[in-house]
């Protein structure tokens, strides 16, 4: 879990420790803090329904002591209820340090005139935390900025999320205008004498389920009229088209 | 009874912190639930270096026993990494687990940290 540069044990173990390095607080000066290996077991009956009259008490020092006896000792259900929600994505530690702050909330907010006992009225504020904890980081995994820097140039200009996100104006205006177009052009074909109307649609295959496009032959054959003519009067008409549209 | 400086570098999320530590015999503090060994720091000292935001993650809380204070529940914050420097010795370690105390450890002595050998 660590590296170790080769020091000499010796070197690092200056003084041993006696009862000389146990020196009382000076001006706040902690130098004794010793921790528990493992956490400390669940208070007998008697002992927690001592300290829980001892939370409503009006000495802050004996009600501080009282809460954190309280915190302490159920830290092991904390680690229960944590365990629950292994699956979820976040670690265990994590889950049992928001767990802990649901704990020292019920702890804070226990009211023994309501008939509840403290390990239930517990198991629901440290549930509750992990919860809400799970559900932030949820929403939090899900955002992502649209300003998100994602790196920048030799300048040192950056580049944002939102200047890659998104279609091109030009893509947007030149999808709208062709459709313009379309629309204006169908109205100028409408607008045609029928015999021109039908050969310009006969030729591109406007209205037809299949657009099936007719050679000039086809329609001449159509309409009875030779092929050169069908040639000259397509062109005429796509001639008076092009000035509608303008 | 010679007292026994280093330099110590804590890292969170690329931002450098440095402290003078002291090693400390009497510290016996672990995280019982990881049993990771626990060094400690002053949180004045740590707020002028780390901005709010960092301190959510890795955020722990650990049982300890104190003289003067038999139950006690500190807040720590595990960083990324913490380098111990002591004359031409260095020590690099991952994740250390640092408990946060509110009030003053070194004072003029000149110590905000008090290393835990165990973490070496």
């Amino acid at each position: 879990m660590f590296i170790k540069a080769s020091i000499s044990e010796k070197s690092w173990l200056g003084v041993a420790p006696t009862m000389k390095n146990i020196l009382f607080p000076k001006e706040n000066e902690i130098h004794y803090i010793g921790g528990t290996d493992v956490l400390p077991a669940p208070l007998e009956t008697d002992e927690e329904n001592r300290c829980v009259a001892l939370l409503d008490s009006r000495n802050t020092a004996e009600q501080k002591d009282a809460k954190s006896i309280l915190i302490e000792h159920n830290l092991r259900l904390v680690v229960y209820i944590a365990k629950k929600f292994d699956n979820t994505g976040v670690g265990v530690e994590d889950l049992i340090s928001i767990g802990t702050i649901g704990l020292i909330k019920a702890i804070n907010t226990f009211d023994n005139q309501k008939k509840i006992k403290l390990a239930t009225y517990a198991s629901r504020c440290i549930e509750n935390e992990i919860l809400m904890h799970l559900r932030r980081s949820q929403k939090m995994k899900m955002e992502v900025s649209i300003d998100e820097p994602l790196g920048s140039d030799w300048d040192g200009n950056e580049l944002l999320l939102s200047d890659i996100l998104g279609t091109d104006e030009d893509d947007i205006s030149r999808d709208m205008e062709d459709e313009a177009e379309r629309g204006m052009l169908r109205a100028a074909i409408r607008r045609l004498p029928q015999r021109e109307r039908m050969i310009i649609e006969l030729r591109y295959g406007i209205n037809d389920p299949n657009e099936k496009e007719m050679t000039q032959k086809e329609v001449a054959e159509l309409l009875g009229i030779s092929q050169s003519y069908i040639s000259r009067l397509e062109k005429k008409i796509i001639k008076k088209l092009k000035k509608e549209m303008k | 009874m010679k007292r026994t400086y280093c330099k110590v570098t804590l890292e969170k999320h690329g931002i450098q912190i440095p402290v003078t530590a002291l090693l400390d015999t009497g510290n016996f503090l672990v995280e019982p639930i990881s049993g990771k060994p626990v060094s400690v720091l002053e949180e004045t000292y740590l707020a002028g270096y780390l901005p709010e935001s960092e301190w959510e993650d890795g955020f722990r809380l650990i049982p300890y026993r104190s003289v003067g204070r038999r139950h006690g529940l500190m807040r720590g914050l595990i960083f990324d990494r913490m380098e111990v420097r002591r004359g031409r010795k260095c020590a690099c370690v991952r994740e250390p687990v640092i408990g946060l105390v509110r009030g003053i450890l070194g004072g003029e002595k000149g110590y905000q940290m008090l290393l835990n050998m165990k973490m070496l």
